[in-house]
């Protein structure tokens, strides 16, 4: 199913190329952007203790997130119960919410392809945030930063797909998610680290945020990709990212069951 | 019943407008009508519209803060206000985008895609035209578009002593209003070269992706770009005329010339999209191939 879904995802070469080539056009936008803020940078270089070089990488770390994060699948689930459509889908055997899952880590591992190699060249084409890099990994130690960044970054994706599995199942008991679907895209915007650094809002802010998925689907990744959380912190966000995960996971369970029990297969 | 006669003839005799551009505006106006009462109707998603719109204009202004903070005030000679000022005006054309032609272009690859098209088709229109007449104008947006507008002015008026000969000059203004009109029309261009491409690929529907990646770069200052891809985006694929060309212009970080030259460029990159829709049409199968 993993196989079938990737290749669906590659599989339409002329789409794939112009989605890569736009979305390095986008990040080469942002990219150029927060260089010229640097370059411009007060003679403090900082801006509540992140450097000019940190607040660079975090906008692309930040935007390269968002294009790995598969959005559309609510609106596909969604569209499947009220359509009736689902109903194909429940006589595979085996679970359903597989098929999602699988559709999710396609669509993020295709896009990784795309924009990987665009992401590995910026950073280690310009001399100061190779440096920047090279700062971090020294000082936390290279295994252990790449492997914590690999965690949260999976954690986050974990989130992003059950949120949005959440946001799809709404549609058995909504003729239109729309609204849920633009009222949570609202506040990912506002809260998640998306559009600024998280930890820029007041901690006590943050530490409420930090039982939400939003922390975790970019906020955590983010920091974490620049060495502003590691160590002991570190480890006690991962341990309630996951919690929060299971938690959110068990919502999305018992949507799903009390859901799929008054499912008509009619549609409209 | 007199809303459902646009292709009538017995149209009123004293419009001399020719025959296509009426049956537009009238069907037009029975679109508006129809989805604004559609989205009455589902007032509950207007609300959250709304919402989203609001907090996604706030991020943005955080975001540009953010990034004028850390330079220290200015970023390559634009003032805080000025930045902000840009962000609004690019929050302008945005929602203006969004409110009357995000529905007919972005609905377009799924039209073609299951066949849809045959019915835009058969309107006596440009397909271009039937299909504004047969999508939904987002009225949901035009709260956010004057409240864009609003703080454009406000941040407008806010950095004007710095230049104040120039931006109390009427031509100025024209000229000004004229670029962010262009500015929308490259947009509207930039997503059509984005979705036809759906006429001669199965399922392009990724072209959506495409422009939101790229439509972004039009609401940076032009000079934060190394000098080649300036120019690009001022005179090749004049991306910057979204909002960084008129902000430009009214800041007089671009002269007239400049802003004159891209807007040409502009002009031609509108044309380049119709005719490569208009070329790309003539591929249309009439197949139902999806759905």
């Amino acid at each position: 199913m993993l196989a079938q879904q990737l290749s669906v995802q590659l599989g339409y070469r002329l789409a794939f190329a112009q989605v890569a080539v736009f979305e390095a056009l986008g990040l080469a936008g942002t990219l150029f952007y927060w260089r010229a803020a640097a370059s411009n940078g007060n003679s403090a270089g900082s801006l509540a203790g992140y450097s000019t070089a940190s607040i660079v990488v975090y906008f692309i770390v930040a935007s390269s997130h968002m294009t790995l994060e598969e959005s559309g699948l609510s609106r596909t689930l969604s569209m499947d119960i009220r359509t009736g459509k689902l109903a194909a889908s429940l006589v595979r055997p085996f679970p359903f919410l597989l098929q999602p899952v699988a559709q999710g880590l396609a669509y993020s591992l295709s896009r990784l392809f795309m924009i990987g190699p665009v992401l590995l060249l910026i950073f280690a084409g310009i001399p100061q945030l190779r440096d920047f890099f090279v700062g971090v990994a020294q000082r936390e130690g290279a295994l252990t930063w790449i492997g914590a960044y690999a965690l949260s970054l999976l954690l986050g994706l974990a989130c992003n797909l059950v949120v949005r599995l959440i946001l799809g199942v709404l549609a058995f008991d909504m003729t239109q998610t729309w609204g849920p679907e633009l009222l949570f895209m609202s506040i990912f915007f506002a809260f998640s680290g998306a559009v600024y650094p998280i930890d820029l809002l007041p901690a006590s802010l943050v530490e409420a945020l930090s039982w939400t998925p939003l922390f975790y689907m970019q906020g955590l990744p983010n920091l974490v990709a620049i060495g502003r959380i590691t160590g002991d912190p570190l480890s006690a966000y991962l341990i309630r990212g996951v919690v929060v995960l299971i938690a959110t996971t068990l919502v999305l369970v018992l949507m799903w069951r009390r859901g799929i029990r008054k499912f008509e297969a009619i549609g409209i | 019943m007199r809303s459902a006669t646009v292709n009538s003839t017995t149209l009123n005799s004293t419009d001399t407008r020719p025959p296509r551009e009426r049956n537009f505006w009238r069907a037009y106006r029975r679109a508006l009508t129809n989805s604004t009462g559609v989205m009455l109707a589902y007032r509950s998603n207007l609300l959250f519209f709304f919402l989203f719109e609001t907090f996604f204009l706030i991020s943005s202004f955080l975001g540009a803060g953010l990034g004028v903070s850390l330079a220290g005030g200015s970023i390559n000679g634009w003032t805080r206000d000025q930045i902000f000022a840009l962000t609004a005006i690019n929050g302008v054309s945005h929602q203006f985008f969004i409110c009357f032609f995000i529905s007919p272009l972005f609905n377009m690859p799924e039209y073609i895609w299951n066949g849809r098209m045959d019915y835009v088709l058969q309107k006596p229109l440009h397909p271009l035209l039937g299909l504004m007449v047969t999508s939904e104008i987002v009225i949901s947006n035009l709260p956010n578009l004057f409240i864009n507008v609003g703080i454009a002015a406000w941040f407008i008026a806010a950095t004007a002593p710095a230049s104040a000969a120039h931006v109390s000059s009427a031509p100025v203004w024209l000229l000004f209003a004229a670029l962010t009109v262009l500015g929308v029309a490259v947009r509207y261009a930039l997503a059509l070269f984005c979705m036809t491409p759906s006429f001669y690929a199965e399922r392009m529907i990724q072209g959506e992706d495409g422009f939101w990646s790229i439509v972004g770069t039009g609401r940076f200052p032009t000079n934060v770009f190394p000098r080649v891809v300036e120019r690009i985006l001022l005179y090749v694929i004049p991306l910057s005329m979204m909002a960084a060309v008129p902000a430009g212009y009214l800041f007089e970080r671009l002269d007239a010339t400049q802003a004159a030259l891209a807007g040409v460029s502009s002009f031609v990159f509108l044309g380049a999209s119709l005719l490569f829709f208009n070329r790309a049409l003539k591929s249309y199968q009439s197949v139902n191939s999806g759905m």
